[in-house]
C-alpha cells in the first residue's frame, strides 16, 4: 500500500518537475512547480514527518509559489518575448545535465547497504521538531535569523526609493 | 473493524459535506434577509414560505443560464479556477470536530473526520491554497480588472494570513497542541478551575485579532476590495457567469462558515456548553445536544459577519494593508510575548 | 562566541543609526565596533571547546582566520569613508550588510556541522548579491550582481545536494561523526564520494576556481569597485578557510575519490587565471583574473593537506588580502564612480602622488611575489607546502604561472611612470584613505620581513 502510494507520489513528483521546464507558458510552469512541491509535501506524509508536511505546503505552496505567480502575472511574460538560446548551449547543457545523472544514478549502487537512522518516538510531530530544534540545533536556528535580516535588508535596499535617486 | 472504522468516517465526511453546502445555500439566504431585517425591508419572500425557497431558485437560475467563456481567456484555467477555489473551501472541514463522541453499541464514534496531530496547522495550510483558485481565475480570464482584483483579493489574504497565524501562535502557546479536537477538549463545560475554560476568555486580544483576519481572509466587507464595484467592476470573478460564478460565490460562503466553526471550536468551546456534566444525561444525548450548541454557535458567527457587512464600511486599499502589516502583525507578535510571559510567570 | 554575538549586536546598531538617520556617527561605531570584535575574537584565543551541541568550534584555526577578516574589513572600512563621500541615504544598510557578511565569514572558519556551514555561506553569499548590486541605479551593477545571484544559488544548490547525500550515508552532518565514519568504513559508498564532489563543486564555484569561473569578471567588473575589493580579499579568505576546514578534518583519509579533481582544478586555475590577465585591459578584469589565479594558488595547500598546509593558507590570505586591498584603494583613489578602468588611467599617476604610486609599486609586487613583500612568502610557503606532499608537477605550473603573473603585475607600474601625455593631477584624498595606504604598504612589509609573526597563528 505504501510501497504504491510512494511510486505514486514520485511518478508525479518527477513528472510535474519535468512539466515545470518543458512548459511554454511561464505560468503553466509555476502551476506545475506547485503540483510538485504538493507531491514532495505527499512524501513528507508517507515518512510520518506531519510538521513538516504542513510547513511544506504553508510556506512553499502557500506562500513562495504565490509570489512566483505574482511576479508572473504581473510582468505579462509570454512565449515571444522568450529569448533563443543558442544550440550549442542547449547541447552543452543536456550533456552535462546526462552526465550528472549517470554520477548519481551511479552513486544509488549499494544504498540499500546503509543502515536506517533510529527514529524517536515523536519523530515528525511539532512536538519532536521543537524540541530538536531548541537543543540540538538552537545555534543554526538563530544563526538563521542573521540570514533573514540580511535578506530583509537586502530587498530594502533595492526596492526603496533613496532621496537622491 | 477496519471497514466499520472507515464507513463511520465515510458517512461523517459525507454529513459535514452536505451540512456544509446546505448551509452555504441557505447562507445566501439568510445574508439576504438579514439585509433586510437591517435596512428595515421585507427581503426575499415570494418562493415558498418567507421566501424559504429562494436559494433553490438562486441554484436553478445559475445552473440553467449561458456559460460565457471570453474567447481570449487561457481555457482550461478559466474552468479549473473555480473548482480549485471550491474544493480548497471544502477541504477545511475535515478536521472540525462536529461533536463529541456516540456510543453506537459499544463502539465509541468520534464526530470529527480526521483528527490530524497538526490539524490547526492543516487547517491554515490549505486556507494559504485557497488564493491559488483567485489568483488563477483573475488571470486566466484575460482582463485587466479580473488580474487587479485577483492581486487584491490575494494579496489581502496573504497579508492577514500572517496575523492569524500569530494570534493562532499565542492560543497554541496554551494549548500545546495543534490538535483540533483536543483542543476542544481542553474547553469542557464552561467553568474549571476557577475560571472560565474557553479560550475566548483567556485570549480576547489573540480572539479579536483572529476575528479581523478571519474577516479579510473570507473577503468579506469591511474588506471586501477585492469586489470594490466602484473601482473594479466585479473583482476577479468579472469575467465568470453561471454555476463557475456560483462556486466562487459558494466557496465565500463555505469560507465564512468553515472560519465561523474554526473560531468557534478554538476560542468559544465548539461543542461544550455549560453545564454539561451536571446535567445528569447520557454521553450520546450530551453530544448531540453538544452538535446542536456547536451549530448556534457557528450561526451566531456567521450572523456576526452579515451584520458587520451592513455596519462598516469598506476600507480603502492602502488603509487594509496598513491595518494587517502594521496593526495586526506587530499586535500578533506582542501578545504571542505577552501570552509567554504569562506562562512563564504561572509556572513559577 | 562573543565576536559572532557582538557583531550581530554591531549590525543591527548600524542600521538603527541609519534608519534614525546620524550620517556622521555610522562609520565611526563600525569602525570602533570592529576593533572591539578584533579584540573580542582575540581574546577567544584560550577557548577551544566546541559549543551548541558542536555546531561551532572556534578553534585557533577559526580566531586567525576571523581575525584576518575582521582585519581586512577595517580596512576596507576606512577605504568605504573615502569611497562613500558623496552616496546616498542607504549607507548604514550597506555597512550593516558587510557586518553581516563578516558573521557568514565567521561561520564558515569555526563550524563543525554542515549545518552551520551552509548558513555560514548563504549569509555570506546573499548578503553579497545585494552588495554587488548596490548601486541600483547602474546596469552593470544590476547585471553583476543577478549574474552572482543565479550562479551562486546553483552552487549553493550543489553543496546542499553534497551535503544532503553525505547525510544520507554517514547519518550526521557533524564534522567529527563523518570523519568517525570515513575512519570506521572500509569501503565507502558511492553516494558518499558524489557527495564529497558536489561538495567540491560547489565550494570551486564559490572561490571561483576554474571551470567554475565563469562568473568572475563580469561581477567583479559590474559590482562597485569597493564591493570588489571586499569579494576579493574577505570571501575568497572565507571560502578557502571553510574549504580547507572540511577537507582537512572529514575527508582526508579519502583523498583517492577527490584528489585527482582538485589538482586538475588547481592547475587549472592558476594557468587560466594567470594568462587570461595578460590579455585584459581593464583594472578591474585584470584583477579579477588575477584573484583566479590567487584561487589556484591558494588550492594547492588543500591538495597536499599536510601539516604546513594551513599555516601556508592563511599566510598567503593574508598577504593577499592586504596587497589586493592596497591596490583596490588605489584603484578606488583613481576612479570615481565609473565602471570601465581601462588601465591607461594609470597614467602619469607617479608624478604627483608618491603615496599612493608607492602603495601600487607594493601591492603589485606583492601580488606578484617579489621579495621581500609578503606576497613573495605566501608563494613560497605554499610551494612548500607542496613540496613536502611530493606535489612537484604542481609546483612547476604554479612556478610558471607565477612568471606570467609578474609581466601583468607591471603594466599598471609602467603607465604609473609614464609621464609622456602629461602627468595625473594630485588626487584629493582623506586621511582615512592614506591610513589604508600606509598600513598597506606597512603590512607587506612587514609580514614580508618577519614572516613568523602570522605564520604560526592558525597551528
Amino acid at each position: 500500500m505504501l510501497t504504491i502510494a510512494f511510486y505514486i507520489l514520485s511518478a508525479l513528483t518527477i513528472s510535474s518537475a519535468l512539466m515545470v521546464l518543458f512548459s511554454k507558458s511561464p505560468i503553466y510552469s509555476v502551476l506545475w512547480l506547485v503540483i510538485c512541491f504538493f507531491s514532495i509535501t505527499g512524501h513528507y506524509i508517507l515518512l510520518d514527518a506531519h510538521f513538516l508536511a504542513i510547513v511544506n505546503l504553508i510556506v512553499y505552496a502557500g506562500a513562495i509559489m504565490v509570489l512566483f505567480l505574482y511576479v508572473i502575472m504581473l510582468m505579462n511574460l509570454n512565449k515571444e518575448s522568450e529569448p533563443q538560446k543558442p544550440v550549442w548551449l542547449k547541447f552543452a547543457s543536456v550533456i552535462t545535465g546526462c552526465l550528472l545523472m549517470i554520477v548519481l544514478a551511479g552513486a544509488l549502487k549499494g544504498y540499500s547497504e546503509l543502515p536506517p537512522a533510529a527514529i524517536t518516538e515523536d519523530f515528525g510531530t511539532a512536538k519532536g521538531v521543537g524540541k530538536v530544534l531548541f537543543t540540538e540545533f538552537l545555534m543554526p536556528f538563530e544563526v538563521a535569523s542573521i540570514l533573514f535580516i540580511t535578506a530583509m535588508v537586502g530587498a530594502v535596499i533595492l526596492a526603496k526609493k533613496h532621496v537622491n535617486d | 473493524m477496519e471497514w466499520i472504522f472507515l464507513l463511520d468516517k465515510t458517512i461523517i465526511a459525507f454529513i459535514a459535506f452536505s451540512i456544509t453546502l446546505l448551509i452555504a445555500t441557505y447562507s445566501t439566504y439568510a445574508e439576504r434577509k438579514i439585509a433586510a431585517f437591517l435596512q428595515d425591508r421585507v427581503g426575499p419572500d415570494r418562493a415558498g414560505p418567507f421566501g424559504m425557497f429562494q436559494p433553490l431558485a438562486d441554484a436553478g437560475k445559475f445552473f440553467f443560464k449561458e456559460e460565457i467563456i471570453p474567447a481570449t481567456s487561457n481555457k482550461f484555467l478559466f474552468i479549473i479556477g473555480p473548482g480549485i477555489a471550491m474544493t480548497t473551501a471544502l477541504m477545511t472541514s475535515v478536521v472540525i470536530p462536529w461533536g463529541g463522541t456516540l456510543e453506537i453499541g459499544d463502539r465509541l464514534v468520534s464526530l470529527q473526520v480526521s483528527d490530524l496531530n497538526i490539524g490547526v496547522l492543516y487547517v491554515f495550510g490549505v486556507v494559504s491554497l485557497g488564493v491559488y483558485g483567485i489568483m488563477i481565475g483573475g488571470w486566466a480570464s484575460n482582463n485587466k480588472f479580473s488580474l487587479l482584483g485577483a492581486i487584491r483579493a490575494s494579496s489581502q489574504m496573504i497579508s492577514y494570513e500572517l496575523g492569524m497565524g500569530l494570534s493562532l501562535i499565542s492560543l497554541i502557546m496554551l494549548t500545546g497542541t495543534l490538535s483540533m479536537s483536543e483542543i476542544v477538549e481542553q474547553q469542557h463545560g464552561f467553568w474549571a478551575d476557577g475560571y472560565f475554560s474557553w479560550y475566548f476568555f483567556k485570549q480576547p486580544i489573540g480572539f479579536l485579532i483572529f476575528i479581523v483576519c478571519a474577516f479579510a481572509e473570507c473577503n468579506r466587507t469591511p474588506f471586501d476590495l477585492a469586489e470594490c464595484e466602484a473601482e473594479l467592476v466585479g473583482g476577479y470573478h468579472t469575467e465568470y457567469s453561471s454555476m463557475k460564478l456560483g462556486f466562487y460565490m459558494f466557496a465565500e460562503y463555505i469560507n465564512m462558515f468553515i472560519s465561523s466553526a474554526f473560531m468557534a471550536s478554538l476560542y468559544f468551546g465548539g461543542y461544550n456548553f455549560p453545564f454539561m456534566d451536571d446535567l445528569g444525561l447520557s454521553q450520546n444525548w450530551i453530544t448531540i445536544i453538544g452538535v446542536i450548541v456547536f451549530f448556534l454557535k457557528i450561526f451566531a458567527f456567521i450572523f456576526f459577519f452579515m451584520w458587520i457587512r451592513w455596519t462598516i464600511p469598506r476600507f480603502r486599499y492602502d488603509q487594509l494593508m496598513r491595518l494587517g502589516w502594521q496593526v495586526m502583525m506587530p499586535a500578533a507578535l506582542l501578545h504571542i510575548f505577552a501570552t509567554g510571559a504569562v506562562i512563564l510567570f504561572n509556572q513559577h | 562566541m562573543t565576536t559572532l554575538i557582538f557583531l550581530s549586536l554591531l549590525g543591527f546598531l548600524v542600521l538603527f543609526i541609519g534608519a534614525f538617520d546620524y550620517k556622521k556617527l555610522i562609520l565611526p561605531t563600525v569602525i570602533i565596533g570592529l576593533i572591539v570584535a578584533f579584540f573580542l575574537n582575540a581574546m577567544d584565543w584560550e577557548l577551544t571547546a566546541t559549543s551548541f551541541y558542536g555546531m561551532i568550534d572556534y578553534n585557533h584555526y577559526a580566531v586567525s582566520f576571523t581575525g584576518l577578516m575582521i582585519v581586512s574589513v577595517l580596512l576596507l572600512m576606512l577605504v568605504a569613508s573615502y569611497h562613500f563621500r558623496n552616496e546616498g541615504s542607504h549607507i548604514a544598510d550597506i555597512y550593516a550588510l558587510m557586518i553581516f557578511t563578516l558573521i557568514g565569514g565567521l561561520l564558515m572558519t569555526s563550524f563543525s556541522n554542515l549545518v552551520m556551514l551552509f548558513i555560514g555561506i548563504e549569509i555570506l553569499s546573499i548578503a553579497l548579491y545585494i552588495l554587488a548590486g548596490s548601486r541600483r541605479l547602474n546596469i552593470a551593477s544590476n547585471e553583476a550582481s543577478l549574474k552572482y545571484f543565479l550562479m551562486g544559488a546553483f552552487a549553493s544548490g550543489f553543496l546542499l545536494f553534497g551535503i544532503t547525500l553525505i547525510f544520507g550515508v554517514t547519518n550526521s552532518f557533524n564534522l567529527a561523526e563523518i570523519s568517525d565514519f570515513v575512519a570506521d568504513t572500509e569501503e565507502l559508498p558511492t553516494l558518499f564520494s558524489t557527495g564529497v564532489m558536489l561538495i567540491l563543486i560547489g565550494f570551486a564555484f564559490k572561490i571561483g576556481a576554474v571551470p567554475f569561473h565563469f562568473w568572475t569578471p563580469d561581477v567583479y567588473q559590474g559590482a562597485p569597485t569597493f564591493i570588489t575589493a571586499f569579494m576579493a580579499t574577505v570571501v575568497k579568505t572565507a571560502g578557502i578557510a571553510a574549504f580547507y576546514r572540511l577537507f582537512d578534518s572529514c575527508f582526508s583519509g579519502i583523498d583517492g575519490t577527490w584528489f585527482k579533481i582538485l589538482w586538475i582544478i588547481c592547475v587549472a586555475t592558476i594557468l587560466l587565471g594567470n594568462i587570461t590577465a595578460v590579455m585584459q585591459n581593464e583594472s578591474k578584469r585584470m584583477l579579477a583574473w588575477s584573484s583566479v589565479s590567487h584561487a589556484g594558488y591558494l588550492l594547492i595547500p588543500i591538495l597536499a593537506l599536510n601539516e604546513l598546509s594551513s599555516s601556508a593558507i592563511f599566510y598567503y590570505s593574508a598577504a593577499y588580502s592586504i596587497a589586493s586591498i592596497t591596490a583596490f584603494a588605489v584603484l578606488i583613489g583613481l576612479s570615481k564612480f565609473q565602471n570601465d578602468l581601462p588601465l591607461d588611467q594609470y597614467k602619469g599617476l607617479a608624478k604627483n602622488n608618491p603615496i599612493m604610486t608607492t602603495a601600487l609599486v607594493v601591492s603589485m609586487f606583492s601580488l606578484a611575489g617579489i621579495p621581500p613583500l609578503a606576497g613573495f612568502f605566501g608563494k613560497y610557503f605554499v610551494f612548500l607546502t607542496a613540496m613536502q606532499s611530493g606535489l612537484i608537477y604542481v609546483v612547476v605550473i604554479a612556478i610558471i604561472g607565477s612568471l606570467i603573473g609578474i609581466y601583468y603585475y607591471f603594466k599598471p607600474l609602467i603607465y604609473a611612470f609614464n609621464n609622456e601625455g602629461g602627468s595625473l593631477e594630485k588626487i584629493e584624498t582623506n586621511f582615512a584613505f592614506n591610513f589604508v595606504l600606509m598600513a598597506g604598504i606597512v603590512l607587506s612589509l612587514l609580514l614580508g620581513i618577519f614572516p613568523d609573526i602570522l605564520r604560526n597563528l592558525p597551528g
